[in-house]
């Protein structure tokens, strides 16, 4: 920006200079209190015409171009469109990189051996980090993982486990967690978290009798026990929550894009931090969704919000499809075929590839996840036209 | 656009470099009004404006890692946006010569209704609107790039592939013609900027 006292640097400009000037352009179009002033000050001296500035200005205003706009509707579908288009292409790009790749991560484990040390060393620096700034374990494990205060994890063997905090027990399937004085809990400043990798599942239930069933893939943080103005956790992945009821104590569920306050209610929220989309589909009672900085909703039972990154929505769906995982049970109607096999990749941790020409596919049904990948695959070969195959442990799904 | 604005972008677009997703969303929904109506001023076609969009997207994104650091992100998206025009126009059933392929630009004009105080205006402003609708596509195009989405002089001259000096005259002409029609004498235009008269 020009320096304000040089009011002479534009002694007698005319129209076509005042509309060559970005500083006059620039002042018009996004006028400050310092810009305001500026040319007040130019017009009181009578450095410039005051009838050039104003045909200077209802030029620039008259320049302004009547614009075809896009509808709602179309920037979203849009969207989607893009979205599909991204996979598609990158799906593509993927296989041919996938040896390069394969080298480059031998290379990156070497070099987060060297960096842990490191991380340590400045978790241990600062006390005091909000919940959603908890660092994930850097290593994962194929066992769920249960981090205490002062970075202790306990694997925990087992495709299903029960985690539940009692006064200042941790039982892990009704057994007493046995812990060395030294490591207990944790302080109460400290958050604990429970990694669950995908192929596993867990219960977790909280000090003030909160339940939380935890689905493949999904990493929970919260504090050893609750602040006495409000509990709250925070998810990456999908939870499925019983929040015991308590007026005075409200419960907050926070992911990467959203933050979920509630009183007393069931819920399931879907919000794994590397989608696009999150979901939160409420049961009973009310949830009050703040998203950061833009969108504020209230839920009421059987609706549900999705958030696919552009826009919001809020639709009634049937509640028992969204819950049925709870039970090892899958209900899909009308949805993608590589959203499916995601899921089911998730849950079964194998990697599934969907080839391009089947991954549009829309399918229903309903599948028991309690059954082995291999008939869950061939139950959806018999009625979709698809047929899948192994290679080197991956499944791959093409065309019949 | 205001400075910490283009502060922001520019970290947006570092993250976006780096793999983040989200600041990809954060780019669409910035600019995709924009850029739709920059479209609409090539072709009536919205279908083909989004088209071109879609591949704009899918471009910047699934070829990310060959992408540059740019200053302006706006200019970048523009300029995608246009070659991608016009390699549609190219393929389209349009053109089946072998001339050079050029997209001509044209728009209609409108005054924001709250600018207009009294009916002494309303005639200025449809003497303005006849003006401008007798400027070439050229002019259109450059008057486009530097009034309404505040290009430089320099980016300009890329967006239309002509050199400065060819801009900044085409740009005086534009001007000059628009100027002619209001004499001294029958201008006492009344405007404000903003909501107060200080300037009346």
């Amino acid at each position: 920006m020009r320096i304000l006292n040089t009011y002479n640097y534009y002694l007698n400009y005319t129209v076509e200079q005042l509309l060559a000037d970005d500083f006059f352009i620039e002042s018009i179009k996004h006028s400050s209190e310092e810009s305001d002033a500026f040319w007040e000050e130019v017009l009181k001296r009578g450095i410039v015409n005051k009838k050039d500035f104003d045909l200077a200005c209802f030029l620039l205003t008259a320049m302004q171009t009547k614009k075809e706009r896009i509808s709602p509707g179309e920037v979203s579908q849009l969207w989607e469109d893009i979205e599909i288009a991204n996979k598609t292409t990158i799906n593509k790009k993927r296989r041919k990189e996938r040896f390069i790749c394969s080298f480059i991560a031998a290379a990156s484990v070497l070099f987060a051996v060297g960096f842990s040390l490191f991380e340590i060393y400045i978790l241990k620096s600062h006390n005091h980090i909000s919940i959603e700034n908890v660092k994930a374990p850097l290593f994962s494990s194929t066992d769920i993982q249960l981090m205490l205060g002062g970075n202790k994890a306990v694997s925990l063997k087992g495709d299903t486990v029960k985690v539940s905090y009692k006064g200042n027990k941790v039982n892990v399937n009704e057994e007493a967690l046995n812990l060395s004085e030294s490591t207990n809990a944790g302080n109460q400043q400290e958050y604990n978290q429970l990694v669950v990798p995908f192929g596993k599942h867990s219960m977790l239930t909280f000090n003030d009798g909160t339940k939380v069933w935890v689905n493949a893939g999904t990493r929970v943080v919260y504090p050893v026990s609750f602040k006495n103005d409000k509990r709250e956790i925070y998810i990456d992945g999908e939870i499925f929550l019983d929040v015991k009821h308590n007026e005075k104590w409200p419960f907050i569920v926070k992911t990467s894009r959203m933050e979920i306050q509630v009183k007393g209610t069931s819920f399931n929220v879907m919000a794994y931090a590397r989608d696009i989309d999150q979901q939160v589909v409420l049961v009973s009672g009310r949830v009050h969704i703040v998203e950061k900085n833009r969108f504020k909703t209230d839920l009421h039972p059987n609706e549900m919000f999705v958030d696919n990154g552009v826009t919001t929505k809020v639709r009634t769906v049937d509640v028992k499809d969204y819950i049925l995982w709870k039970q090892g049970l899958y209900k899909y109607d009308s949805e993608r075929l590589d959203v499916i096999m995601k899921r089911l990749s998730r849950y079964y941790n194998k990697s599934i590839n969907c080839n391009v020409d089947v991954a549009f596919y829309k399918c229903s049904g309903k599948l028991d996840m309690n059954m082995d990948l291999d008939e869950v695959l061939k139950g959806i070969s018999l009625t979709a036209p698809v047929s899948f195959n192994i290679q080197n442990g991956k499944y791959i799904i093409s065309h019949k | 656009m205001t400075e910490s604005d283009d502060n922001e972008e520019l970290i947006e677009w570092k993250k976006f470099l780096k793999g983040d997703d989200r600041a990809f969303v954060y780019f669409y929904k910035k600019y995709i009004d924009i850029l739709f109506s920059y479209g609409m001023c090539f072709t009536a076609d919205r279908e083909l404006v989004k088209d071109c969009i879609q591949e704009l997207f899918v471009n910047m994104y699934c070829h990310r890692s060959k992408l540059n650091s740019t200053n302006h992100v706006k200019f970048y998206l523009f300029r995608a946006l246009k070659n991608i025009l016009i390699n549609a126009f190219c393929k389209g059933p349009h053109f089946d010569s072998l001339d050079v392929v050029s997209i001509s630009y044209s728009t209609d004009y409108t005054i924001e209704d709250k600018l207009i105080e009294d009916e002494q205006d309303q005639v200025r402003k449809e003497n303005i609107i006849h003006v401008l609708e007798l400027l070439t596509s050229h002019q259109k195009e450059a008057i486009y790039y530097r009034y309404v989405e505040e290009l430089s002089l320099d980016e300009i001259s890329v967006m239309m592939n002509m050199n400065y000096q060819s801009i900044r005259n085409l740009l005086q002409r534009a001007i000059k013609k628009m100027r002619s029609t209001f004499s001294d004498r029958n201008f006492s235009v009344k405007i404000s900027i903003e909501k107060d008269s200080r300037y009346l």
